[in-house]
Formats: C-alpha cells, structure tokens, sequence
C-alpha cells in the first residue's frame, strides 16, 4: 500500500511537471536578462536578476498597478453582475411555474452556442449610441443582465438539486418568492455562486478582445490590453518584462483559484446534473 | 392539491418569474436578440463596415457552398472536435479517477493541473508552445536524445493541427474539476460491495464509475463540443492569426475572423456565423438524442 | 444579510436599467476646443515619443486637444472596422499604405490635398492618391533591404559581397557556402526570402513586372513568379536556406527570434525601420544591403524607397480642420520630428530629417544614409494593392509553405497565387 502510494505520487509528480513546464519556463524567463532568454535553453538559472520585475513594473506608460486596478474594477463588477442576474433568472427558471418557461430555457440555451464574433460589431455599435466606449461599462452590463448563460445554465441545474420541501415549508410560513429566494434557495447554493463567482473572475481577468476594443485610453486599459503593449510585432519586444508582468497577473488568478477551489469541488458537485 | 390552488399559484408565479426574469430579458433582447438579428440580416448583405450594408440576397450563402477555404476550415475543426474533445476529456476523467481518492496533497494536485487552464489566451502562449513544439523545442531535444529528428511540429502542415489539439488537451482543467466533483457523489458502499464480489479496479471502473458519471460525462460533452467548434484563441494565438501554415490550422472561427475583419467582409462572415450556429445546434440536439441510449439516470 | 442582499438587488438592477436609459452622456459645450482623438498601433516606447510629440502640438496649438489611443498591432484593424461601422473613429489614424488604399477605394478617407507636402519625396505622395483625392500622408521612409551579420562571413571565410554588383547566382552559392563552411546547428547562410510580398514584388520589379496594375488588376504571369518559388525550393533543399519547418515557423516569429537577431543567420531579409532594433537585438555590428539583381548593376537590383505607415483622416470625422493640423504637425514640423525621431522610419520631411540628424543612434544613422544613397537609384513607385489586395501576404505564405512540403510544384504555386490574388481581389 505504502509502496503503491509513493509510485502514485512519483508518476503524478512528474506529470505536474510536463504540465507546468511552460509555466517554469515563462517564471525562470523572467529572471533572466532579455537578450539571454532565447538563447539560453532549459530551466537552469544562472542568477536571480528582478531587474524584469522592477523595469516592468514602470516600463508602460502608467504602472502596472493602474492596470491591475483596472482589471480588478471590470472583474468585481462582472462578478457581482453574474452572482445577481444570473441567479435570479436561474431561481425563475428552477422553481417558478409561468408561460412561455420551456421557450425561454430553449433560447437561453441557444445563446449559449451563439458564435461571438459576430454579434461584435452590432453590440459595438450599441454600446456606442450609449456613450460607452472608452467606459468600463460594456465589460460589466452584460453581466449584469445575465447574458453569460452558461452560469444561467449552471445554477438552474443546481437550484433542481435543492429539496422542494424546504420552499414548500417557508411557503406555508407565507413566505413570497423574494424571501424564498432571499432565505432559503441563495444560502444553500453558495457552493454555486462561487463557482459563478470564480470562473467570472478568471474569464473577465484574462478578456482581451472586449477590452481591446471599448477602451482607448491608456488609462483605461485592463491587464491583457496592457501586456501587449510590450509586443510590438515590428519592433523589438521586451520578453523579460511581458513574462515578469504575466506573472504578476497570473497570481491574483492563483490564489483566487487556491483558495476558491473548495467550493469549486462541492458547487458542481451538488448541482446534481442528471 | 385542488385545482384552483394551483391556477392560484401558477398566477402569483408568472408575476414573480417575470421580476425574476427581468434583467436576463433585458439582456437577452437588447444585448443578444438584437444584435443577432443585425447579424442575420447582415448575413443576406455584402458589408464591408466602411459603407453601408447592400442587400445581396442569397449571393453569401452561394459562396457559402463553392468556398473551398471554408470546406477546408469545417475539416479542421470537425478534426479537432472529434479528437480534441473526447482525449481531452479522458485525460481529464483519467486524472480525476486517480485524484479521486484520499490522498495527501490533493489539493496541491489539483491546483497544479488547474494552472495551464489559467493561462488561457495569454499572449505568452505562443511562445511558451514554440519552447515545446518548435523545431528547437523541448519535445525534439529529447527526440534528439533518443536520435529521432523530429519534425517542426507547429511549422509542418501535418501535424500543426495535432499541436493545437495537444494544446486543448493540455487544459483539461475545467472538465476534471467538473469529474472530481461528480465521483464524489458515487456513493462508496457501490465500490466496497463490487470489491467483495471480487470485481478489480478495472471492473469497478466500467460498471460503477462510467455508468454512475455518464450525466456529468454527458454534460461535460455538450459544453466541450460547444466551445470546441468556437475555438478560437488558441489557434489564433499559435499561428500567428495565419491559421497556417497552409490552412492547417484553419478554424472555422478563424476563417470568420479573417473574412470579416481582415477581408472587411463582414456580410459573408455573418452567413458563416449562422452556419456554425446551424452546426452547433444540430450536433447538440443529436447528442440529446443519444444521450438517452448511454446517460444513466438513478431513478 | 437579507435585508442587505435584498438592498444590493435593487441598487444593481436600478444601476443596469439607469445605464440603458441613461445613453449618450452630456451634449458638447461649443465654446469648448476641439478635442480630437488619435490612434496608432505600436509598442510602449513609440506611445511615448508619440505622446511626447502630441503634447508639444497642444501647447502650439491651444485651441485643440487630443485624446491618444494607443494600440496594441493586435487586434487594431478589427477594432478600427468596427469603429468605422459605429461612425465611432479617431480623427487621426495610422494606416498601412494597402489598408490605407483600401479604406479609400471605400470612400472612407478625407482627402487631405491641402497638406504641405513640399519636401516629402513625391513619389512616396502619389502612391496613396485616388481620384478621390490624397489619401493619406507618409509618416516615416523605409525600404525593404538585405541585413549581413558580418561576423558569420568572417567565421565561414566567404567575403562580404559587394552589393553593387551581386547577383542571385552569387547570392545562391554564398547562402550556400556559408551554411557549409561554418557547419553549425542552426546556422544557415540566408533567411528565407518568399514569407512577404515585399520580396515578391522585388523580385517582378526586377523583371519588369508588377505585383498590381494602376487599374487594380494583377501585373504579371504565372511564369513571372515560378523561378521565384523555385529558387527558395533549390535553396531549401541544399542548405543555403533554413529547412521548411524552420522558415514556416518564423512566418510569425517575433523580430527578437528571428535567425538574423539571435546570430544564425548570416543574411536576412528586414525593413530598414526594424535595423536600429535588429541591432539592438543581436547585439553585434550589422548591415545593409541591396537586394542582388539579374544582372549585377545596382541600379537593376529595383530598390524600392517607400513609406510603410501614413496618417489618415475619416471622410466623416467632425473636427476636419484640427485633425489636419495635427497630421500637418507630425510631418512637417522639426518640434515634432525631435521627439520622435526614427521612431516610424526616417522622417519623410527633409528639412526635418536634417534638423534630427544629428540626435539619431548610429543604427538611425547609418538607415538614414543608406536611404538617401539609395533614393536616386530606387525603382518608381509601383501601383499599390486594390481592395482585397491586402490578401496577398496570407496567400504568398500558404504558397510558400506549399512549395516547401511539396504540395505544390513551383508551377503550381505560382499559377494559385495568381488564382487566388484574382478571387481576393474580384469584389
């Protein structure tokens, strides 16, 4: 047992490695000097020079940290955006009987498969006639009217999970639907809304696109916009500090994930998807 | 319960479902419904963006059945589905099954395979995969060591596709989380009973786990062929946005992607739009179909 | 927590409903100066000089403010399509000479004629005028060259040729020596040549021919294009060029990759624009070549003398008289030519290129006195891409990579690539 034990985590050990090669690649980079990086094979570091760090840091027209600000602004408000709309159109769908329900669980289905490119500029369009472009409005409104179906689809799944008894039993109290939803269904789907909350963070933190189109002022721009602005494709590209500064964005996506990761586990776990 | 209880309810129900609903149909109708009918309307439309649209009738959908490019393209991506999305989810469901059980540092395990999926579309991306694949890459000096030369992996038009496809694989992260959670829900008195009828591991995995996992199998399936036939960023990223080399990696998306924003014409792009759409419906809706001769339901 | 949830509901779904009835924002003060936005692609260091250069037009020019976009070459085209859809452009934008053609034949530029261009070499103006008027103006002079690291001739023992007189037989049998003589992994006499359009259109030019005619149709024939596609086939096969897996994946490998900036290369192919950084990059002594020619007189090698970025106004832009200004400000005045420099190309204004000239790094320099030795021999202006030409550069690359794995015959190739140029381009 001991034996076999110590041969699963050898195998699993190695496998982890494969797996984050590049990554160790990408972290052993940004310790080296720039004009070393594609020269010097493997994983070995000669000296652990920050200087990618500190250069990146300041290398962009703002600092990083503004950046990062930003980013942590369009994710907290998609995030919020998702746990709110999307649960109250999930709790309609589960739970409340109303005409035209199979229809409308169809056509959100169907959003779900909708290619994205092509609904691009009609919506840029849109959001024009508002006045949002250069805003982070375009990053967050959607969310906020639940147009990220697949968490729509999610919770649905999850809140059928829950036993009828618990609302039938606060209905007989006289309880209406907004205090159902508010005391009973939300508080047991918790594990849900933090896979909601998670996944939210991770996809808006990594957005490129979207933001590369609705922001245009440097003071806007979000982490991904940002890291490209040391690529120039016809020039010289400043690999040590884009690698120092992926890092830097990585982490937060990191440790939210280390530590989101148990609820991860137990949210889809529960929404009995059968 | 009597009737009238019930048209009571069901009355009380459509007012609420409607507040409920409320913010999702504000979405769906301006953000999604309209702009998909733009773009269904622009389908039918030769539209370079830069001038208004011009009503070509069917001309796009013409184009849509003699384009060889896109013929080409729904080879690729139907290549990629059809092997990308079952090995990445026995991947998955294999590291699962091997995480599932009550080991130490399984969290660890489990953020460590996670990581690659964080990475998504980072602009690093290609760089780290040419470290890999590229000629000079990781995977040729260790052929290198064993004297094989092996070819340049995302430069060669036959096995650029199986790059990318390596690349999917390699972010399995999702799925497995998806199937640890749901082998937690097989309840273990299923495993000790089948140990004691003298059935070995392999056994148990083929009449406990697969039959008892096959929704979140099924579920797992539906949402990866859907973002499989959008996949974009990957390929876009690794090939440069070329889709090369010599359309190898030719995602449909990507084709899209090309035709309406490289080409400005973004009229044909709409129509190709509708057709992925088409696909993706079709292909879902015989998965439901199917689903009812492998998913296994407990009750 | 309820009576908090409950709150925070309400307030999210009052802010979204408010946000989609609230559009548009406050009306413009007319009193207020006119405020123009400006786009271009590029990395971190040109937003900077570019900024810096901005700046110094609004203290010129209190009147006018401008927003800067600086954008990433990623995703700019896509984003700039989808601004003109919306009627949602920048007043003053960075183009490509093609896309800047092609966004004219649309009727979607203003005409700026009434822009100095006195001491711009003209033929870099007439290139991008449409019988709708002047399209665009040249923000910085290029030209597609040759690089030799003279270093890997010294360490093969083959002499640097003398560019002059070259031929492509020379060319063919150093390329070749050099890959043999120094006998490294990795080190190969030349870069491959068939990955751009711009060594495509050397090679018609010195042929007498054309990529593309003045009426926008194709300017030459299959046959014009095979020797092309099969001398980078022989060249391939013994060694003088990288190996087909090598040359399809520098197809997008960034500059800092390629053989030429890291040593393994002895000669490559580059924009002059991209010297100072080559340079930089490899850090070693580089230099610039012509092209070989047919018949070993430079003046034959068809040097071609051309600006690879040009500043457009929107035929729709409401700040008309402003946006001129600004473009006006970038080309002709040495202020700005101070601050940026070589940063787009040698700066096409003469006089500013003196007044700047002695503020240049040695790579700078030595691009700018290449230029200059050059423009008397450079080949005229040849027609530029119509609409849908812009296609080209993705159809010469799958050509080449096909001709490389052998999945087309030269023949072959040089007969899609004019199938296929003519489908782009039929709309």
């Amino acid at each position: 047992m001991r034996a076999s034990s110590l041969v699963r985590h050898a195998v699993l050990i190695v496998a982890c490695l494969i797996m984050i090669y590049p990554l160790l690649w990408m972290v052993v980079s940004s310790f080296r000097p720039d004009d070393l990086i594609f020269r010097q094979p493997g994983l070995w570091l000669t000296s652990l020079d920050t200087v990618n760090y500190r250069e990146g840091w300041s290398a962009l027209t703002r600092p990083f940290s503004v950046y990062l600000a930003n980013s942590a602004v369009v994710a907290l408000g998609a995030i919020i955006g998702n746990l709110v709309s999307c649960s109250m159109a999930a709790y309609a769908f589960a739970r409340l009987e109303f005409r035209g329900r199979k229809a409308l669980f169809g056509i959100m289905l169907l959003t779900i498969m909708l290619p994205f490119h092509v609904v691009v500029v009609p919506q840029y369009i849109l959001f024009s006639q508002f006045g949002w472009v250069n805003t982070f409005w375009p990053l967050i409104v959607p969310k906020l009217l639940a147009t990220d179906s697949f968490f729509v689809f999610l919770m649905v799944q999850f809140i059928r999970g829950i036993p009828r008894e618990l609302d039938e039993a606060a209905r007989i109290d006289g309880a209406g639907h907004p205090r159902i939803f508010l005391a009973i269904i939300l508080p047991l789907m918790t594990p849900a809304l933090a896979t909601t909350a998670i996944f939210t963070f991770i996809w808006s933190w990594n957005d490129f696109f979207t933001a590369l189109i609705y922001l245009t002022a440097p003071d806007m721009f979000t982490v991904p916009v940002a890291l490209r602005a040391f690529v120039d494709s016809t020039g010289s590209t400043s690999w040590g500090s884009l690698f120092a500064m992926s890092i830097v964005t990585l982490a937060p996506v990191f440790l939210a994930f280390l530590l989101g990761q148990r609820f991860l586990v137990k949210g889809i776990a529960t929404t009995g998807i059968k | 319960m009597a009737r009238t209880t019930t048209s009571r309810v069901r009355k009380r129900d459509d007012r609420a479902a409607y507040v409920f609903l409320l913010p999702w149909f504000v979405g769906l109708v301006v953000i999604t419904i309209g702009p998909m009918a733009m773009s269904l309307y622009l389908s039918f439309t030769d539209y370079s963006m830069l001038a208004p649209p011009n009503w070509v009738g069917l001309d796009n959908v013409e184009r849509l059945l003699t384009d060889e490019r896109l013929h080409n393209s729904l080879r690729v991506t139907f290549t990629y589905v059809l092997v990308g999305v079952p090995l990445q989810l026995a991947v998955a469901l294999a590291v699962a099954v091997v995480l599932n059980r009550g080991m130490r540092g399984l969290a660890f395990y489990r953020s460590v395979f996670y990581l690659p999926s964080l990475l998504g579309g980072s602009v690093a991306i290609a760089v780290l995969w040419k470290q890999i694949f590229g000629s000079t890459g990781l995977v040729n000096d260790v052929l290198a060591l064993v004297g094989i030369a092996g070819p340049g992996w995302i430069s060669d038009p036959r096995t650029a596709l199986s790059s990318i496809i390596l690349l999917h694989v390699w972010t399995f992260g999702a799925p497995m989380i998806i199937f640890l959670a749901g082998l937690r829900q097989i309840p273990e008195m299923y495993y000790e009973a089948a140990t004691v009828d003298g059935a070995g591991p392999l056994q148990r995995f083929r009449r406990i786990t697969l039959p008892m996992l096959s929704p979140i199998i099924f579920f797992n399936l539906i949402l990866q062929i859907i973002g499989s036939f959008q996949a974009f960023t990957q390929a876009f990223i690794v090939s440069g946005g070329s889709g090369g080399p010599s359309d190898s990696t030719m995602f449909f998306t990507l084709l899209l992607y090309q035709r309406g924003f490289g080409e400005l014409d973004m009229g044909y792009a709409s129509a190709m739009a509708w057709l992925l759409l088409l696909i993706i419906t079709i292909f879902t809706a015989v998965n439901f179909i199917a689903s009812r001769y492998w998913v296994f339901h407990e009750s | 927590m309820r009576k908090a949830l409950t709150v925070l509901m309400t307030g999210v779904l009052a802010a979204a409903l408010l946000a989609i009835a609230g559009s548009g924002g406050a009306a413009p003060d007319p009193n207020a100066p006119a405020a123009i936005r400006f786009m271009w692609w590029g990395a971190d260091q040109r937003a900077k000089v570019t900024t810096a250069a901005v700046r110094a037009f609004e203290a010129a020019n209190p009147g006018v403010a401008v927003q800067v976009e600086p954008t990433t070459f990623d995703g700019y085209f896509d984003k700039l399509a989808t601004q003109f859809a919306a009627n949602d452009a920048p007043d003053v934008i960075q183009l490509t000479p093609d896309k800047v053609l092609e966004f004219a034949g649309r009727g979607a530029l203003l005409d700026l004629a009434s822009i100095d261009t006195s001491k711009i070499d003209p033929r870099l103006v007439q290139i991008v005028k449409t019988e709708r008027g002047q399209a665009g103006i040249p923000a910085g002079i290029g030209s597609h060259v040759m690089v030799a690291n003279p270093r890997l001739f010294v360490e093969a023992g083959v002499p640097m040729p003398d560019d002059t007189t070259w031929t492509w037989a020379d060319y063919r049998r150093i390329a070749q020596e050099i890959t043999r003589r120094t006998g490294k992994e990795g080190v190969f006499g030349s870069q491959a040549f068939g990955i751009s359009s711009n060594g495509l259109s050397v090679w018609l030019s010195q042929q007498g021919k054309t990529l593309w005619t003045k009426d926008g149709q194709i300017g030459y024939e299959a046959p014009d294009s095979t020797g092309y596609f099969q001398l980078l086939k022989d060249m391939s096969a013994e060694g003088g060029l990288p190996t087909p897996e090598l040359i399809t994946e520098e197809l997008s490998a960034p500059l800092e990759q390629s053989g030429i900036a890291t040593g393994r290369y002895a000669l490559a192919y580059a924009d002059t624009s991209q010297f100072s950084s080559l340079v930089k990059a490899a850090g070693e002594d580089l230099e610039l070549l012509r092209f070989p020619s047919r018949t070993g007189k430079a003046a034959d090698a068809k040097m071609e003398v051309r600006s690879s970025m040009y500043w457009i106004v929107p035929a729709r832009t409401e700040h008309e008289a402003a946006a001129k200004k600004l473009v006006n400000y970038l080309v002709n005045s040495p202020e700005a030519g101070k601050l940026l420099l070589g940063d787009r190309g040698v700066p096409t204004n003469s006089a500013v290129r003196d007044a700047v000239r002695a503020q240049l790094d040695p790579a700078s320099a030595e691009s700018v006195a290449f230029i200059e030795e050059i423009s008397p021999e450079a080949r005229d202006f040849v027609p530029r891409a119509p609409v849908g030409g812009g296609n080209l550069e993705e159809i010469l690359k799958r050509q080449t990579s096909d001709v490389l794995f052998g999945r087309a015959t030269p023949a072959e190739a040089a007969q899609r690539l004019i199938d296929e140029s003519r489908a782009a381009t039929r709309r």
